[in-house]
């Protein structure tokens, strides 16, 4: 224990945060064995917690909240609206019922995913929505790295009219930890661009919709897993990429 | 405060102890922040959808003070709500829940911030009297509140120079020297004015509560 008691100025620093981390461990360990500072470390405390609720408040996006939700149980739905103009919402919904409909079943396999199409129109979920001109155009297997060596995912490209739509669906990937996500990228020559990201459930399954705009091609795709979703370039490993 | 939208996720049996289990929609009213956290260990996406409902604008709030910007608020308060998703089975229920993903926010949002080179500013301490806070316990969202009006007249009674400090260090993640050369004031100064902004804030907060 520290000789002396807590000088108002390390009670200071400890509630905005400003004691350098010995500066705090040294705090911390005297409190544990001085009762009177105890209390007045958890006043410093209280204080700092006070100020975190302080800023102006302000209401979240209305789209927020199930997005979140969405992320939560293994799925996403792309927000792209800083890379690209949306051009409608006709594929969002039909993007949400091919997702819906691809809960509970095995990953897709190569040529499912028309199937699953034919499937849902003649079901009428995405009546309105999904024409008959809807064709899957392109096809992708992907294999996990050695990072993730039982890992794999397809990756389909489907068109309707102008409008083309990427769907990723993976299993057998990593659980992911604290801010962690898997960021697909569209690889096209020497550049590189963000597919967008995608955390995986439990059972290491995940899926991944991008609206894909007019003029994006990729001739390959690939996955890493990155320590959050904001990096504009891989700084984690590779976990998946195309076989061959 | 809005509902979150999406399919409602059954409350698995063994999750219920004792007797008929309780309609979703009393169980997400009336859980405390604890017992949310120990729901989501379980895998209970409603409990996720309840913890937002009920700390979601202020973890966006706290987000957008210090990035700025609605974009980088929005991945930050994306992430603070997984990670508690991720990490609620090694929750320590100390009743400390909002304090707790606060605190998670403001350290990414600080990330997020030096990513963006943003330059510290002193921003408005104005009331926000229209706000809600959201709580299992009118009561508690009653204190909250209060508490907040508190913690923010003080803020806006502060000099200049005080406020200018406790941005820096708190709010934009700089350490005291760095603060120092920011703002062009001695390392001692940065102290100092630390701790007369603590005595105000602890002055104000410990004043009762105007009628």
């Amino acid at each position: 224990m520290s000789p002396r008691c807590l000088t108002e100025e390390e009670l200071a620093g400890y509630a905005f945060d400003a004691l350098a981390p010995g500066e705090r461990k040294r705090v911390q360990a005297h409190a544990r064995a001085c009762p009177s500072c105890r209390a007045r470390i958890a006043e410093a405390q209280a204080l700092g917690d006070a100020l975190l609720a302080a800023p102006v408040r302000m209401e979240p996006p209305a789209g927020l909240g199930p997005r979140i939700l969405d992320r939560a149980r293994g799925t996403l739905t792309l927000d792209l609206r800083h890379r690209t103009r949306r051009r409608g919402t006709l594929w969002l919904g039909v993007a949400a019922a091919l997702l819906l409909a691809a809960n509970g079943l095995q990953l897709w396999q190569a040529g499912h995913l028309r199937a699953e199409i034919a499937r849902l129109r003649a079901a009428g979920a995405v009546a309105g929505q999904l024409g008959a001109t809807a064709t899957v155009e392109r096809q992708l297997s992907l294999v996990g790295t050695a990072v993730a060596p039982g890992a794999s995912a397809q990756v389909s490209v489907v068109r309707e009219a102008d409008q083309e739509m990427l769907l990723l669906t993976a299993s057998g990937l990593p659980a992911l930890r604290g801010a962690e996500v898997y960021h697909l990228w569209l690889l096209q020559g020497d550049r590189r661009r963000s597919g967008g990201t995608f955390t995986v459930a439990a059972d290491g399954r995940g899926a991944l919709v991008v609206h894909l705009p007019t003029g994006v091609t990729f001739d390959a795709v690939g996955v890493t897993r990155e320590p959050n979703a904001s990096t504009r370039q891989p700084q984690g490993p590779k976990v998946l990429g195309e076989t061959g | 405060m809005r509902a979150l939208e999406g399919p409602a996720v059954p409350i698995p049996r063994s999750c219920v102890h004792g007797g008929a289990p309780a309609p979703v929609a009393d169980r997400r009213e009336t859980d405390s922040d604890d017992e949310l956290m120990q729901r989501m260990a379980k895998g209970e996406h409603d409990a996720l959808a309840e913890l937002y409902r009920r700390h979601g604008a202020a973890v966006y709030s706290l987000a957008r003070h210090i990035c700025n910007d609605a974009r980088a608020a929005e991945e930050v308060t994306q992430d603070t709500f997984l990670r508690a998703w991720r990490s609620a089975a090694g929750f320590e229920s100390r009743g400390r829940c909002a304090a707790w993903l606060l605190q998670i926010a403001r350290r990414r949002a600080i990330d997020e911030r030096r990513r963006q080179g943003r330059q510290v500013e002193t921003a408005a301490w104005q009331e926000d009297a229209l706000a809600a806070d959201a709580a299992a316990d009118p009561e508690a969202a009653v204190v909250a509140h209060d508490l907040r009006a508190r913690v923010r007249r003080a803020l806006a009674a502060m000099s200049a120079e005080q406020r200018a400090v406790v941005e820096a260090v708190f709010f934009a993640g700089l350490t005291g020297r760095q603060a120092s050369i920011l703002l062009g004031i001695p390392p001692g100064t940065v102290k100092s004015r630390l701790r007369l902004a603590y005595a105000h804030l602890r002055a104000a907060l410990g004043e009762p509560t105007p009628r």
